[in-house]
């Protein structure tokens, strides 16, 4: 790997984790009845961050079959990642006051992770212009 | 330098970001965790209000106490005000005391029919080879044996798992912990189903009367163990007439039975002798469905039908128990007052069950559920003659 890939993997890292805080921010708004509203937007900032992340590879174009796959199973592991992260939470909070009003966050966040990780690794699978 | 510059900026603008998402957190942290905690802090307040409001209530106690003593009395007796409440068809012709222990003596042997064509692949379900049978059913032609669809026997497969040698290494001995796991697991849950035909009953001819047998069981009585008996609608499946609600588990008991049909057999039997239906245990709720069946859709055989039951539990509802009763009035129902299975399932669980027919009662205390319910204690009771439909004054000694 090139250090001008290894730099390029940085930043692309860089911005989903920050995309990840933001749309984690979302689920810790303590206003009841707007969950159908956050989450809307959390997929505008998703479907954004996806778009950001393919502009830092240029929208590499090629990608093999593999390529293709490991993005299409890495968007719905991303989902179940989600939903355990929710899970844990949520039962951690029956135990222990205030954590479950984590749950949310924590979901959004590794949501927006795992589809930020998955996406920056099939543009990186595409062939350089 | 300029490059330099750059990258400082581009860093620079970086962290304010990454530090303004954070604090972004952080603010969300706090506020819904302080939201969270005014939220239960009015709830512990709005506790604290009713409970104090409802200690400060003037209340009559003893109204209150009188009620929920009233409740609880109507509630243990109400099924026995169902009971009581249904007005079933009494019986033309009295009791046959001579016939009472044919019938027994025949559910014995239904029995010992069907546990032989459990074990025996090659029984041809021919009751005359069986130990209960005797002299006494010469006289008697049997012109059928019912064939269930079939019979589900499990057997457990052993699965061996090699036992490997002690390891010293954790991750192994963990690795080999879960493997131990998994066969353990899959010893008990390896089971094989297999079926096999079996024999539900019999039908005997004679010159002086004809008798329908269906068979009961010794040991499997955890179809009536289930408190939650669900019921099923029964509707005449010649005619689609609505008959009432039944045990959902004797119905399809009563349905497995599928060569030859009872009522394509039935109507081969002379109409001009009477035709007797019995069964012990399972057998008196399949002989139940069965008489009702064969009344309504053989009406030559209708005026001839007699039912003898022995252990019945509850088969049906108020509207079964009415219709069945006014269709077949001619119906007695032996029972152990010391067998918990006739009272099963309760009068008012899941649906209303009541029973149905003229009870005669003997008490033969075994000590034990199976044992007071075993056709082998009824047949003793009706050999010894000591059943009876007078009605008893309890608490009783249980002395004669």
């Amino acid at each position: 790997m090139t250090p001008k890939s290894l730099q390029l993997e940085r930043e692309v890292r860089t911005l989903v984790l920050d995309y990840a805080f933001g749309v984690s921010i979302l689920g810790l708004i303590p206003i009841r009845g707007l969950l159908t509203l956050k989450l809307l937007v959390a997929a505008g900032l998703i479907l954004k961050m996806m778009r950001d992340v393919g502009a830092k590879w240029s929208f590499r174009k090629g990608q093999d079959i593999l390529a293709i796959f490991g993005n299409l199973f890495g968007g719905i592991g991303a989902f179940a990642m989600a939903f355990m992260a929710w899970l844990t939470i949520f039962s951690i909070g029956l135990f222990v006051p205030y954590v479950g009003d984590l749950a949310v966050a924590a979901s959004l966040f590794t949501l927006t992770w795992g589809l930020g990780q998955s996406t920056s690794q099939f543009y990186a699978n595409g062939r350089r212009s | 330098m300029l490059m330099v510059a750059g990258v400082r900026e581009s860093l620079m603008v970086k962290l304010k970001r990454r530090q303004l998402l954070l604090g972004g957190i952080a603010a969300g942290v706090i506020s819904s965790t302080a939201e969270d905690y005014w939220t239960r802090k009015k709830q512990r307040q709005h506790e604290t209000t009713l409970l104090s409001l409802a200690e400060q209530t003037p209340q009559d106690t003893d109204s209150l106490l009188q009620a929920a003593f009233e409740a609880d009395n109507q509630k243990i007796y109400e099924g026995k005000a169902i009971q009581a409440a249904l007005k079933l068809t009494n019986p033309t012709l009295p009791y046959s005391r001579e016939m009472s222990k044919l019938l027994i003596q025949c559910s014995k042997i239904a029995t010992q029919q069907y546990l032989t064509s459990k074990t025996e692949l090659s029984y041809d379900g021919s009751i005359t080879k069986l130990p209960a049978y005797t002299s006494q059913l010469d006289g008697y032609t049997q012109i059928a044996s019912f064939k269930g669809k079939e019979a589900k026997v499990e057997q457990t497969l052993q699965v061996e798992v090699p036992n490997a040698e002690v390891t010293s290494d954790p991750l192994e001995q963990d690795l080999e912990r879960t493997g131990e796991a998994i066969g353990k697991t899959v010893k008990e849950s390896l089971k094989l189903k297999r079926q096999i035909p079996v024999y539900l009953g019999f039908i005997l001819s004679s010159k002086r009367n004809n008798i329908i047998v269906f068979r009961g069981t010794q040991t499997q009585t955890e179809w009536l163990n289930n408190f939650t008996a669900l019921q099923k609608n029964y509707t005449d499946p010649v005619s689609g007439r609505y008959l009432g609600k039944v045990h959902r588990g004797f119905i399809n008991n009563y349905l497995e039975i599928v060569k030859p049909l009872p009522r394509d057999i039935a109507r081969q039997l002379d109409p001009s002798v009477p035709c007797y239906i019995t069964g012990h245990s399972l057998g008196a709720a399949l002989a139940t469905l069965a008489a009702l069946d064969l009344a309504l859709n053989i009406p030559q055989l209708h005026p001839q039908l007699h039912l003898y039951t022995y252990a019945s539990p509850r088969v049906g509802d108020p509207t079964f128990a009415l219709l069945h009763s006014q269709t077949i009035p001619n119906n007695y129902r032996v029972i152990n007052l010391a067998d918990a299975i006739t009272l099963m399932p309760p009068t008012k669980a899941v649906g209303v069950y009541v029973h149905v027919g003229q009870e005669w009662s003997f008490l033969s205390q075994e000590g034990d559920l199976m044992p007071n319910h075993v056709v082998d204690t009824y047949r003793t009771a009706v050999e010894s003659n000591v059943e009876t439909d007078r009605s008893r004054t309890y608490p009783t000694s249980g002395e004669n």
